[in-house]
């Protein structure tokens, strides 16, 4: 029997059914709405693995928003989806203390199923059509998570979040109709050899990189990155691990599909994805070092693995001997979102004992929690890229298909291959400084003052451990678990297996140029010119210029302005010309009774009257007129 | 029996809004209602019928009924938003001496409607097509005062002056424009005079699609008249210029005959225009109403882009967008209306918090904006899919140009309605207000269209091969 249908509608439809029910439930009794909303978290996870047991396999719904909805499975599909209903489910668990004394939580809980069931929907969509159905269901669901603290920061950041989403929605629809005009179809399936076939490769590139920006959008690539860094710290934490978990990974997974589709072994999609990959992955680690807001920190530091994911598919879309960069782009996603959840459900910890995220206020305040201080040390370092953990084996894969690439190419391929890879080594040496940061300043340095003591709540430490302990059994035992996954999912990516020794010194040398970029950025920068020596408090270092306040909100208003502007001249000529017609009409006329101002003309009385008086309106004439319908009607149905 | 299946549709509001004119305000609620729902079930009728209903006037000249797809079609259509406005306007009403007025005058519009949908020549369609625009003319002039008159003489002198274009135009076409309507066979090529007539037929009619440069009415008069009113005139009373665009175009000229000429050229600059000028117009208004007037101008302009697409996808694309605008219109203006009732509210600015005070109407306006935007699982999606897809696939030049605009005029449209979705759920953390949600006789009708918004947008297939039924049969 094909389990995919039932378990692809346990995993897509059923959230979304179950959403308005958890709504309503939840509002009745808290907790049962809790129970339900993890329930249904945990019955989608249970899908999502019967799906990859199952393996491979597609279904239709033929007519589902008229062109019909196909979904599919197999390979990275079910890594992603897979993945996705894990961290839902995980995220889920640390709900009730999060939201405790809140009010409205019943709202976060019905988005969370709405957006799980959506985001499932992308994972496992079979064209590019049902994909972007669930793309945008997934955005509106996640907009609600942006805005649900309802302050000022959070309405700016929704606003931008929403905007952004839009316009990349629509530019990728753009892209989509377009290639449904040259191909007839969207499927995942068919459009591969349909592009490789297609006569003018170079028509190829507008829906792609329209269907770049669309994805870019949601994954935080410079420069659509702006709302990023925004929305993180101003979602509530289990939104955020989410956002950063899971959601950015669909628009990995779209920008995959890009490539797989469309784009394979082209050059200047490369070279883009690269160019801005690099941009990203620097831009990210530099932001997230200056930053002084814990969750800020982390939502940058979001936008450099993101960066350094770009690489790796930039490097995938090589084209040939893909097989390193498959891997380490899929191992890499499933690191970055295991570390991120649990940084985020520890910073929603730290959060709502503390109240604030100013690092310098937060001085201190997980010295005494120990699970805490674990759990956040181990994703630190594995986020940093330290042997031994999950990171280090995934950023080991990246840079050797890095490395790999740059033995096949020739000329000035090699150079700019090789300062990505130094753009690689400092960002993971950032990303080390950021996190070492993080960590003295909230668990080792001791507290002025009254301190807040952190405690960690059951749902958290559920939500939390198993994934800290999966990221240190992945990193000490990667042949078992990141290999086999990665293989799983590279299969379907690129045939070629690839063997990886990642324990000996030509591997560790980069962890180790690496994490001493990293010692050297910490200790000179951060600690000496970031760090006022006699309060020993972090130092202010100001944007110098902020993308989005500077020039895309500038630049949106002016286009508007000078649009409306040309709406409103085309649009006022017939006024002018009614005018002045109106004039010419009334050239010398006397006083009498003008229509256009006299407004008792054509008017009726102000309260109802009988007969009588209706007789002096015009209404009266226009009833008769009436009559006079009827009347011609009647004499009709008389004489025919 | 012919006579009798045709005419009953008319005959049936007509009398009863005469009649209501007539009653005292504390009867005309259910009467209306009742009268309403029974022209829904009159309007079957001409199902029954075989052939047509003909009756010579003078020699050339005939009144002539008959039914067909697209006949079919805005007959439910004209039925569903008609009941749906009538009974919210019962609640919208309540109170006023003066609604007999109202339910009269909307009864009465609305056998004229029903006679403008089943015209089968362009004397019957223009007949109907003028009674329409006067017996709509006292549903602005309502409210009274200085403002609804002046509004009301816009529109009358519009729509007068826009019937009189298209009058000019059936003079113009002479033999060509006097057929009955017909699909199909049509007779080779247009002399330069007929694409002249044509154009100033299609213009004409476009007056009461509100496309530029004749689309001034709409925003003048919508922001007056009470909102169920403005409700039918934004959502349904315009569909009748595009059906006149309709079938001008497909039923009298043809639409082959047409592919290229200069007057298509026109049609298509005019549209694209009017859907950005529109948004864009929208987007910077303040005043709901007058916002959403805004939008029909640019929303009404898809459907007059699609069908100048001049293909069976264009045409059928268009009628989606025509089925789907209206329920979203219809139901944003009651939106409007219930704001404007219960909360006393009239610019964008002051609906901060409305999903607090008024949950349900507010439940129903984010699903119409979503629906008007194209945001899936609702209608909008579709219809622009479809009308996208379409000009993509005709390929030209200006259909390309039709694509990006449609593209834009989305964002824009997001940009005017979502915000104050968003304002509405979000307030921010220190407002507090009390909840006055409205009664049932405005919920239910915004429901109902909010329902019939969602499913037929997530399974359009059924009526989307209705369309291109209609359609394949005119090429």
């Amino acid at each position: 029997m094909n389990v995919l249908p039932i378990s692809v509608v346990g995993c897509v439809l059923l959230p979304m059914l179950a959403a308005p029910i958890a709504y309503l439930w939840q509002r009745r009794n808290e907790k049962a709405g809790y129970v339900l909303t993890s329930v249904i978290c945990f019955l989608a996870l249970a899908a999502a693995g019967f799906i990859y047991a199952a393996g491979e396999g597609s279904f239709a719904v033929p007519d589902l928003f008229l062109l019909g909805c196909t979904f599919t499975a197999g390979g990275f599909h079910n890594v992603f989806g897979l993945l996705c209903a894990a961290m839902f489910f995980m995220s889920s668990l640390a709900n009730p203390a999060y939201f405790r004394g809140e009010s409205r939580a019943e709202r976060y809980s019905a988005f969370l199923l709405l957006a799980l069931g959506s985001t499932m929907g992308v994972f496992y969509a079979g064209d590019l059509f049902t994909l972007y159905i669930c793309f945008e269901i997934m955005s509106f669901a996640s907009w609600v998570w942006v805005a649900h603290n309802e302050n000022k920061a959070a309405q700016k950041a929704a606003d931008t979040y929403l905007g952004m989403a839009m316009i990349g929605g629509l530019v990728m629809l753009y892209g989509l109709f377009v290639l449904y005009n040259m191909f007839g179809t969207l499927s995942l399936a068919e459009l591969p050899e349909l592009a490789a076939a297609y006569p003018n490769q170079k028509k190829l590139l507008l829906p792609a990189i329209c269907m770049l920006i669309g994805f870019g959008t949601k994954v935080g690539m410079f420069p659509l990155h702006v709302w990023l860094p925004k929305a993180y710290p101003a979602a509530p934490a289990p939104a955020s691990a989410l956002l950063s978990s899971i959601l950015t990974k669909s628009g990995v997974l779209g920008i995959l599909l890009i490539v797989l589709c469309l784009m394979w072994g082209n050059q200047t999609f490369m070279m883009l994805l690269l160019v801005l990959g690099c941009i990203t992955m620097v831009l990210g680690a530099v932001l997230a070092v200056f930053s002084m807001d814990l969750k800020r920190t982390l939502a940058c530091s979001s936008l450099s693995q993101i960066g350094f994911i770009l690489v790796g598919i930039s490097m995938f879309t090589m084209g040939q001997e893909t097989a390193l960069a498959a891997g380490g782009v899929m191992s890499h996603a499933i690191n970055h979102a295991l570390t991120k959840l649990v940084l985020f459900v520890c910073a929603g910890v730290i959060f709502k004992r503390t109240h604030t995220l100013d690092l310098n206020k937060l001085k201190g305040a997980g010295r005494n929690c120990l699970p805490l201080k674990i759990c956040f040390l181990i994703s630190g370092m594995s986020l940093a890229g330290v042997p031994g953990f999950g990171g280090y084996i995934s950023k080991t894969l990246l840079h050797e298909s890095i490395v790999h690439q740059m033995h096949l190419q020739q000329g000035v391929m090699v150079d700019i291959l090789s300062a990505a890879e130094w753009a690689f080594l400092i960002s993971g040496g950032l990303t080390a400084a950021y996190m070492t940061k993080l960590f003295v300043k909230i668990f080792v340095q001791k507290p002025d003052g009254e301190s807040h003591l952190v405690k960690m709540d059951k749902g958290s430490l559920i939500a939390v451990v198993p994934t800290a302990a999966a990221l240190l059994v992945m990193g000490l035992l990667p042949s078992l678990t990141y290999e086999k996954i990665g293989a799983y999912a590279a299969a379907s990516l690129s045939s070629e297996p690839f063997a990886v020794s990642y324990f000996i010194w030509e591997n560790l040398k980069g962890a180790v140029i690496s994490l001493a970029i990293g010692a050297l950025v910490y200790f000179v920068f951060v600690r000496h010119l970031l760090t006022d020596k006699r309060s020993n408090t972090y130092v202010y270092a100001t944007n110098l210029i902020d993308l989005e306040d500077d020039v895309y909100r500038p630049l949106l208003n002016l286009a508007a302005f000078v649009g409306a502007f040309a709406a409103r001249v085309c649009y006022s000529v017939t006024d002018f010309v009614a005018g002045g017609m109106n004039w010419l009409m009334h050239l010398g006329a006397t006083e009498r009774v003008t229509p256009g101002k006299d407004h008792h003309f054509g008017h009726y009385s102000k309260a109802y009257v009988k007969m009588n008086a209706i007789l002096q309106t015009l209404q009266f004439e226009l009833m008769l007129f009436g009559i006079g319908v009827v009347v011609t009607l009647v004499y009709l149905l008389i004489n025919l | 029996m012919n006579t009798l299946l045709f005419l009953l549709p008319i005959m049936v509001p007509m009398t009863t809004g005469i009649f209501v004119l007539l009653t005292k305000p504390k009867q005309c609620n259910k009467i209306s209602c009742i009268a309403a729902l029974a022209t829904g079930i009159c309007a079957g009728l001409p199902l029954l019928s075989t052939g047509s209903f003909q009756m010579k006037i003078t020699k050339g000249v005939s009144i002539l009924f008959r039914v067909d797809g697209l006949v079919l079609f805005f007959l439910a259509l004209i039925c569903t938003a008609f009941i749906a406005a009538l009974v919210y306007a019962c609640e919208y009403l309540d109170g006023d001496v003066r609604r007999p007025v109202f339910f009269g005058f909307t009864l009465m519009t609305l056998g004229a409607m029903m006679g403008l949908s089943m015209a089968g020549n362009i004397i019957t369609f223009y007949m109907f097509f003028e009674l329409m625009s006067l017996l709509s003319f006292p549903l602005v002039l309502y409210n009274g005062g200085k403002r609804a008159s002046q509004a009301a003489m816009v529109y009358l002198g519009f729509s007068v002056f826009g019937a009189s274009l298209a009058l000019m135009g059936m003079m113009l076409g002479g033999e060509r424009t006097m057929q009955p309507f017909a699909g199909g066979n049509f007779a080779a090529g247009l002399t330069l005079k007929e694409q002249l007539a044509y154009l100033l037929m299609a213009l004409g009619f476009s007056c009461k699609a509100g496309m530029m440069p004749l689309a001034n009415w709409l925003p003048t008069a919508h922001p007056v008249a009470p909102a169920p009113a403005s409700a039918l005139l934004s959502g349904i009373i315009t569909k009748a210029g595009i059906l006149g665009i309709m079938r001008t175009t497909f039923f009298l000229f043809g639409a082959q005959n047409l592919m290229g000429t200069f007057p298509q050229a026109v049609m298509l600059v005019l549209s694209i225009a009017t859907i950005f000028a529109g948004s864009m117009l929208a987007y910077k208004e303040k005043l709901l109403k007058k916002r959403l007037a805004y939008s029909s101008v640019s929303q009404l302009s898809y459907v007059i882009f699609g069908l100048m697409l001049l293909s069976p996808a264009g045409l059928s694309g268009a009628m989606l967008q025509v089925l789907f605008h209206a329920f979203a219109k219809v139901g944003l203006f009651l939106c409007a209306g219930s704001f404007i009732h219960h909360a006393h509210v009239n610019y964008v600015d002051e609906l901060t918090g409305m999903g607090r005070r008024m949950p349900g109407v507010m439940a129903a306006f984010t699903c119409f904006s979503l629906s008007l935007v194209g945001i899936p699982p609702f209608g909008g999606f579709v219809a622009k899919l479809q009308l996208a897809t379409a000009a993509l696939a005709q390929g030209s030049a200006l259909a390309q140009i039709g694509v990006i605009m449609l593209m834009v005029s989305a964002l824009l449209t997001a940009g005017y309605l979502l915000p104050i979705v968003a304002r509405g759920y979000f307030p921010g953390e220190e407002f507090k207000a009390e909840k006055k949600d409205a009664g049932w006789r405005m919920l239910l009708p915004l429901f109902v269209l909010a329902f019939l918004a969602a499913i037929l947008g997530m399974f359009p297939k059924g009526i989307a091969a209705y369309f291109q039924t209609i359609a394949a049969g005119l090429f």
